[in-house]
């Protein structure tokens, strides 16, 4: 009986939670240079989205890299180390561009910037690039927020209750401006993909 | 079961997190659920596909942050929080007074087994090699400076070194060399370290070596044949050289790339343990070229005379003159 209670505690220690963030937080640097090599990319890519000064972005994720450290003994076992990265990595960034004086408004979307790559997409998929373009375009029009919420989707690979965290908007809110933003995006792949279907059918026949 | 998927529309499927985990193949058991759903209902395979693709189609332009701005950053993450792990730990008053405790304990009771640690000094005009626990060889050059813990060795292969001193180190646990501008960490190699007044300077003769600079944060990674150098706590620069020519002191030898001829009299002070004593405007000259060290005299000879300088020996002192 002691043996299968000492074992499930060992694994209730790491149950549902990276490993990694367990070891750092007992003061394991192994541990923690592993976090930083794991989510280094994705936080510079989120951070140059809000600026395309790349010293802010770097000196942002260092300091609070070095923070998480001399603060681990005091941090709480979080579910999702990367949603939880983020959120804290985006407040951070959002303090440093305001005291800089680059963000002067309330919204920090509106500074948030991304554009679809029309040549990933035509390396993707077998599309022109008239079409292409005309997606790129329809994707400009979407709201800040929404185009935020399908870069923390597709781009980051969030769920939606971790985008709503990071956000801070509640889960519904997340969904149905998710549904929003996919409806106006999908005339444009309907259109495509009822001829493609059409001609796949065609042939079949 | 599932019969709600028959009312899905693309953008349902599209906020559905076990709809993208398997459009994107991101873990089995997703793929898994989404096949058995198709099997159950091949009506969907077309809204199906055109969800896949939709989600395929979000290729964004990226950011990617380069090798070495991945290694920068870390390095000087790595910096500031490696030393300061033991700050944060003595914040811990209760610790302060467990480890002052112990510290007055292991002090009066078991002074004579306190590993305090190897230190192996050379004097000017002295060499010395050290076997260290686990054969590896360290050759210390003159006026230079070697510590490492015996007791801690097998866990941490930690050598702090002032001066300079060629290293051969054995295959193993990775190997760190702590000096006062840097940390040089490789797992098994030769290689050769220089820290001296404001020069810094490492050359990699086998295997691989990480150069971390400790006040401009750098790193860079030596293969063999190369070298780095740092100057007055200024960028880590690289340049090349011949691994199979004999180019360093271990081998009799001083080579010198374009070096003040103060920095060049300071190495031949320590090495022949003199006094050299020259007027501002010959030190600020440059030197380029290798010497070859035999007799004193032979030496000073082979660098007095491409620079048409006189020198004169009075015992333990040398004075050049043009």
């Amino acid at each position: 009986m002691l043996y299968i209670n000492v074992n499930s505690s060992v694994e209730n220690i790491f149950m549902n939670k990276d490993p990694n963030w367990v070891l750092f937080k007992n003061g394991n640097h192994n541990a923690f240079e592993k976090l930083y090599r794991e989510h280094m990319s994705g936080l510079y890519d989120y951070g140059k989205r809000f600026s395309i000064e790349t010293a802010i972005v770097e000196d942002c994720i260092q300091d609070m890299f070095i923070d998480l450290w001399n603060k681990r003994e005091k941090l709480n076992d979080v579910e999702n180390v990367k949603s939880y990265l983020f959120v804290t990595f985006k407040r951070r960034l959002i303090r440093m561009l305001t005291k800089k004086k680059v963000f002067d408004s309330i919204d920090e979307n509106n500074y948030f910037d991304i554009e679809l790559s029309v040549e990933s997409i035509m390396e993707k998929m077998e599309m022109d690039r008239e079409k292409i373009t005309k997606l790129k375009n329809a994707f400009e029009k979407l709201s800040k927020n929404q185009q935020h919420i399908l870069y923390l989707k597709f781009y980051q690979g969030f769920s939606n209750k971790e985008i709503s965290e990071i956000l801070q908007i509640n889960y519904q809110s997340t969904r149905n401006a998710l549904t929003r933003a996919l409806t106006k995006l999908k005339t444009h792949f309907i259109i495509f993909f009822t001829l493609l279907n059409f001609i796949l059918l065609t042939k079949f026949f | 079961m599932n019969d709600k998927y028959l009312q899905y529309e693309i953008e349902d499927f599209l906020t559905d997190d076990s709809f993208i985990a398997y459009a994107k193949n991101l873990d089995s058991s997703n793929v898994q659920y989404w096949k058995d759903i198709l099997d159950e209902y091949p009506e969907l395979k077309g809204i199906i596909e055109e969800a896949k693709r939709m989600v395929n189609s979000f290729q964004f332009e990226k950011n990617i942050p380069s090798d070495t701005q991945i290694d920068n950053i870390w390095g000087s993450i790595r910096q500031k929080t490696i030393e300061n792990h033991n700050d944060t730990k003595l914040r811990n008053i209760y610790k302060i007074v467990i480890s002052a405790a112990a510290a007055i304990i292991l002090i009066f009771a078991i002074t004579s087994i306190i590993d305090t640690g190897e230190k192996i000094m050379t004097a000017r005009a002295e060499t010395n090699s050290i076997n260290l626990p686990d054969n590896s060889i360290v050759n210390l050059n003159v006026d230079s400076k070697i510590t490492y813990k015996k007791a801690t060795w097998k866990k941490k292969r930690l050598v702090k070194l002032s001066g300079e001193a060629f290293f051969k180190v054995q295959k193993g646990k990775i190997f760190v060399v702590e000096t006062p501008k840097s940390f040089v960490e490789v797992l098994g190699t030769s290689f050769n370290v220089y820290d001296r007044d404001s020069s810094l300077d490492v050359k990699c003769f086998t295997g691989k070596v990480r150069v971390i600079s400790k006040n401009m944060m750098d790193t860079i990674l030596l293969t063999p044949g190369f070298a780095v150098f740092q100057t007055n706590g200024k960028k880590l620069k690289t340049y090349t050289f011949d691994t199979k020519e004999k180019s360093i002191w271990k081998d009799n030898i001083l080579a010198f790339d374009n070096k003040s001829l103060k920095f060049v009299f300071a190495e031949l002070e320590r090495v022949f343990d003199i006094h050299i004593v020259a007027e501002k405007s010959i030190l600020n000259r440059y030197f380029t070229g290798q010497i070859v060290l035999k007799s004193k005299r032979e030496t000073l000879e082979n660098v007095c005379w491409p620079m048409h300088l006189k020198y004169k020996i009075e015992g333990k002192t040398v004075y050049i003159t043009k």
